[in-house]
């Protein structure tokens, strides 16, 4: 387990060394001055020649680049050239936010499908929880985050007054949002998860368990599930991502004061530094979430490491 | 004779869209090896797996199955398991297939064990490497392996603890030695017999190798297309067989006459109705394809369902 | 044309340990292995799985290759050809493998899968039809199974298709690895009867890749037992069984079930 822990810690660095390069790349391969961008069509020379040197782009590529490097590792992040601010306490702020929606919707994802999923794989193919999971499936996919949010905002925050408008001061004020963030997944994983049920309820060690008398109850919950799960938490882990994006959207919505709004407003004002920063935390989160669902996989089945 | 039967099936017929089982009748004795022989689709692992009542859902069937005297049907799904926990269990052909691939040898053994027979962790831990070492797995490191870091012979050694953890009186075995090598067979096979004798169970030992038939078995039944076509003692059906597929079963093993030998060259599809070997026989005739013969009886106490198979009583 | 069809002068097949891996220093697929393949003969090679018996006929076929040795076709050294004509020499080497499922593409009808062979084989597309139809003949199948897929038929049959298939491309050697391991028994010996007789009507010559000891003795003229990578012992058909010179010949021959010889009873009953 060890060596696998070290082999996955490899590849996350790997990635994020990548995505640190890629990212420099990027910014310095799309044409274009940054300062002309920053300053205005109608700058002055010395203006431009100011911020230049303010942002550090008149000095060579590769110092550039190992001056970048070494302000992420300190979490030197810059500043904002809007607000003035440093964009790590700018972040730090909101990524909390944020990120707890990802995972508050990941959670109810995970809590939606896992039960359905198995017990659509469990029933009769024409019963009643295979009904209910299609449905649930259908929904999901076809229904976007951000029009159910709209509905549920308007089903439960006005006609009935249960939950907030918007903020993020309570738990309650996360609940809307999460659901609404979290469907559309929960519909992928629903299916995978009972698929994954479905394939595992057909080996043989299934009707081995069976023949030796082992209880129904058993045989799902410990021998099925253990091996059916995996592919289905490594789902989640990937799908992480993609909450953080869909995070983005909702928090608009919802009014929420997260990363999302930060980002999307530093890019309509061309915020440089805080678009950087914001890309960087999320490529990290990313990566390091991949990594955990893999540790946790193989931790929950140990043939993985094996392989 | 006061004790019941270990096991009496009669008239067994099992389908699914058309009938894999097609009126199965079997008698056995404790402390006796029945080898059921047969290819594939010939009915036999349905038979079996009729015997513990783990039919899938969409089969269908109907027949008697007596197990020590109880007849199966009349049990419910709670009280099926209750007897496949102490009465009777499988072994199955591929080994790693049907054992649990996330699970260590060992915690699954424990399982067995706490779950059937009701045992404490720690009587379970105690019992766990004593029936390891009674099937040949003494070595300590079994227990802590995963199925998939075992060999094939090793993981059909720990089913076969599996099977016996809780004494069952009839063990099936179906084609437990058909997916290994051909080095490991014999020791599987050795194994199998002692467990049986010393417990003093009944086996059903289902093959398609006469070679481990004979082996093994006190009598032979052999199945083609769901029925029962020769029966008898294993000395007599396996020497001088009265059916012609069971002739050219031990036809086909290979052994120093076998190149010299004939065999039928193509294989034409049996008529509908008519005896189900009629496609492949070399003494087929209109009377065979046109009905299905029943099972005559011949001397010794030997069964064949063909109309040319010496004279019938 | 050379009397031996392929020969393996000390072939080796080992690789090293790959980097934050656990497990042996090395692994050794096989070592140091020589054998010769007469023309026309049905050569045996035997042994547990694992010993890599499959590992060396791949490279005997030139699927694979070797770290160290030579592999010689009709005498000629394989690798030392340019690729060109390496390719065109291993045509007439075939491979054919157990059957389940892995051999034919499940979405493909066996025609199809049978017009890729020929086309890789060269044939005009002209007569590819002709070409199916007589594939299909040769291995006693009838015609219209080329319309049906793999998991319409049974074992036997698409083990029939897959030495079909083989046989597209004309070979003068196949290698057969475990042929009929997965088959029933009747099926078994209709493979082996349907091979025995291509061979005499093709002028094949057959290396036979099995862990059957009875299989290879009936069948073989030379037999190879192999273990752990290594040739232990080399020589006639059946005599090489019987006698059993080396001691692990001999284990796998006690070990190997016969009938009638070594009945076990319980209770002494008869």
């Amino acid at each position: 387990m060890g060596r696998f822990i070290v082999r996955r810690t490899l590849r996350l660095a790997a990635t994020i060394a990548v995505t640190v390069v890629l990212m420099f790349v990027a910014m310095h391969v799309v044409p274009g001055d940054p300062a002309l961008v920053i300053a205005g069509m109608d700058a002055k020379p010395e203006d431009l020649r100011r911020i230049r040197h303010s942002i550090g782009s008149d000095r060579p590529l590769g110092e550039q680049m190992l001056r970048w490097c070494g302000d992420l590792v300190n979490l030197r992040l810059g500043t904002s050239l809007t607000s003035g601010e440093e964009v790590t306490r700018l972040i730090v702020a909101r990524l909390p936010i944020t990120v707890s929606l990802a995972l508050l919707a990941m959670l109810f994802s995970l809590a939606l499908a896992i039960p359905l999923g198995v017990s659509a794989a469990c029933g009769r193919k024409g019963g009643i929880a295979s009904a209910i999971a299609t449905l649930v499936s259908q929904i999901g996919m076809a229904v976007p985050g951000f029009w159910l949010g709209i509905i549920l905002l308007l089903l439960f925050a006005v006609k009935l007054p249960i939950f907030p408008l918007f903020g993020a001061d309570t738990a309650l004020h996360f609940v809307l949002p999460s659901m609404a963030l979290g469907l559309g997944h929960a519909a992928v994983l629903l299916r995978m998860t009972r698929a994954s049920t479905e394939e595992e309820l057909s080996r043989g060690y299934v009707l081995a368990a069976r023949s030796r008398g082992l209880p129904r109850r058993r045989i799902l919950y410990v021998h099925v599930l253990r091996n059916a799960l995996p592919p289905v938490i490594a789902l989640a882990g990937v799908q992480f991502g993609g909450l953080l994006g869909g995070a983005v959207v909702l928090e608009q919505v919802f009014s929420l004061p997260g990363m999302g709004r930060l980002t999307l407003t530093a890019i309509t004002q061309r915020d440089l530094p805080v678009v950087q920063g914001c890309v960087i935390c999320f490529a990290f989160v990313f990566s390091l979430s991949s990594w955990l669902a893999d540790v946790l996989t193989a931790a929950a089945n140990p043939r993985i490491v094996l392989e | 004779m006061d004790e019941p039967l270990l096991l009496s099936v009669d008239d067994l017929v099992v389908s699914f869209e058309r009938p894999v089982v097609r009126g199965l009748s079997l008698r056995l004795e404790s402390g006796k090896v029945l080898a059921l022989v047969g290819e594939s689709g010939s009915g036999k692992t349905m038979s079996c797996l009729t015997i513990l009542g783990l039919l899938p859902q969409n089969a269908r069937h109907s027949g008697s199955v007596r197990l020590s005297g109880e007849k199966l049907a009349d049990f419910s799904e709670e009280d099926l398991a209750k007897r496949r926990r102490r009465r009777v269990a499988m072994v199955f052909q591929e080994p790693r297939a049907y054992l649990d691939p996330s699970m260590k040898i060992g915690d699954q053994i424990r399982e067995i064990l706490r779950f059937n027979l009701g045992q404490s962790r720690r009587e379970a831990a105690r019992r766990c490497p004593v029936l390891l070492e009674s099937v040949g797995l003494g070595a300590s490191r079994v227990a802590s392996a995963y199925p998939q870091e075992l060999s094939g012979g090793m993981c059909q050694r720990a089913s076969i603890a599996l099977a016996i953890s809780c004494d069952p009186s009839l063990l099936i075995a179906d084609e437990p030695t058909t997916a290994l090598d051909a080095s490991v067979q014999r020791s599987i096979l050795d194994l199998l017999l002692d467990t049986v004798t010393e417990r003093r169970m009944g086996m059903i030992f289902v093959t398609h190798d006469l070679r481990a038939a004979d082996y093994v078995a006190d009598t032979v039944a052999v199945m083609l297309d769901g029925l029962i076509v020769e029966e008898g003692k294993s000395s007599d059906v396996l020497s001088s067989p009265l059916h012609p597929y069971t002739r050219l079963l031990l036809d086909s093993l290979p052994d120093e006459g076998f190149l010299s030998r004939k065999r039928p060259m193509d294989e034409a599809p049996a008529a509908p109705g008519g005896c189900p070997f009629s496609g492949r026989c070399p003494l087929a005739e209109s009377a065979c394809r046109a009905s299905l013969p029943p099972l005559f009886s011949h001397p010794r106490g030997r069964k064949a369902r063909c109309i040319k198979a010496g004279a019938p009583r | 044309m050379s009397d031996t069809v392929v020969e393996a002068r000390n072939l080796s097949k080992v690789f090293p340990r790959r980097l934050l891996s656990s497990g042996p220093r090395r692994i050794v697929a096989f070592e140091d292995v020589s054998i010769a393949i007469p023309r026309g003969s049905v050569y045996g090679l035997v042994g547990e799985s694992g010993c890599g018996k499959s590992s060396l006929a791949r490279v005997l076929v030139g699927i694979d290759r070797a770290t160290k040795g030579s592999v010689l076709l009709e005498g000629r050294e394989l690798w030392g050809l340019g690729s060109k004509e390496r390719k065109t020499a291993a045509r007439r080497h075939q491979m054919v493998y157990q059957d389940p499922n892995g051999s034919l593409d499940p979405r493909h009808r066996i025609g199809t899968s049978l017009h890729e062979a020929l086309i890789a084989a060269g044939v005009k597309r002209a007569e590819h039809k002709k070409e199916v139809a007589r594939l299909l003949g040769l291995v006693r199948l009838d015609p219209d199974l080329a319309e049906r897929r793999p998991h319409e038929l049974s074992g036997g049959q698409r083990q029939r298709v897959v030495i079909a298939r083989a046989l597209a491309t004309s070979p003068s050697f196949m290698a057969l690895d475990e042929p009929v391991s997965s088959l029933d028994v009747s099926v078994q010996a209709s493979i082996i009867d349907l091979l025995m007789n291509l061979r005499s009507m093709m002028e094949l010559t057959y290396l036979l890749i099995s862990h059957d000891l009875a299989l290879v003795a009936a069948i073989c003229d030379r037999i190879s037992v192999m273990k752990s990578g290594s040739i232990v012992e080399t020589g006639k058909g059946r005599a090489v069984i019987e006698s059993a010179s080396h001691e692990y010949t001999r284990e796998l021959r006690d070990r190997s079930l016969v009938m009638g010889g070594n009945r076990r009873r319980i209770h002494g009953t008869a």
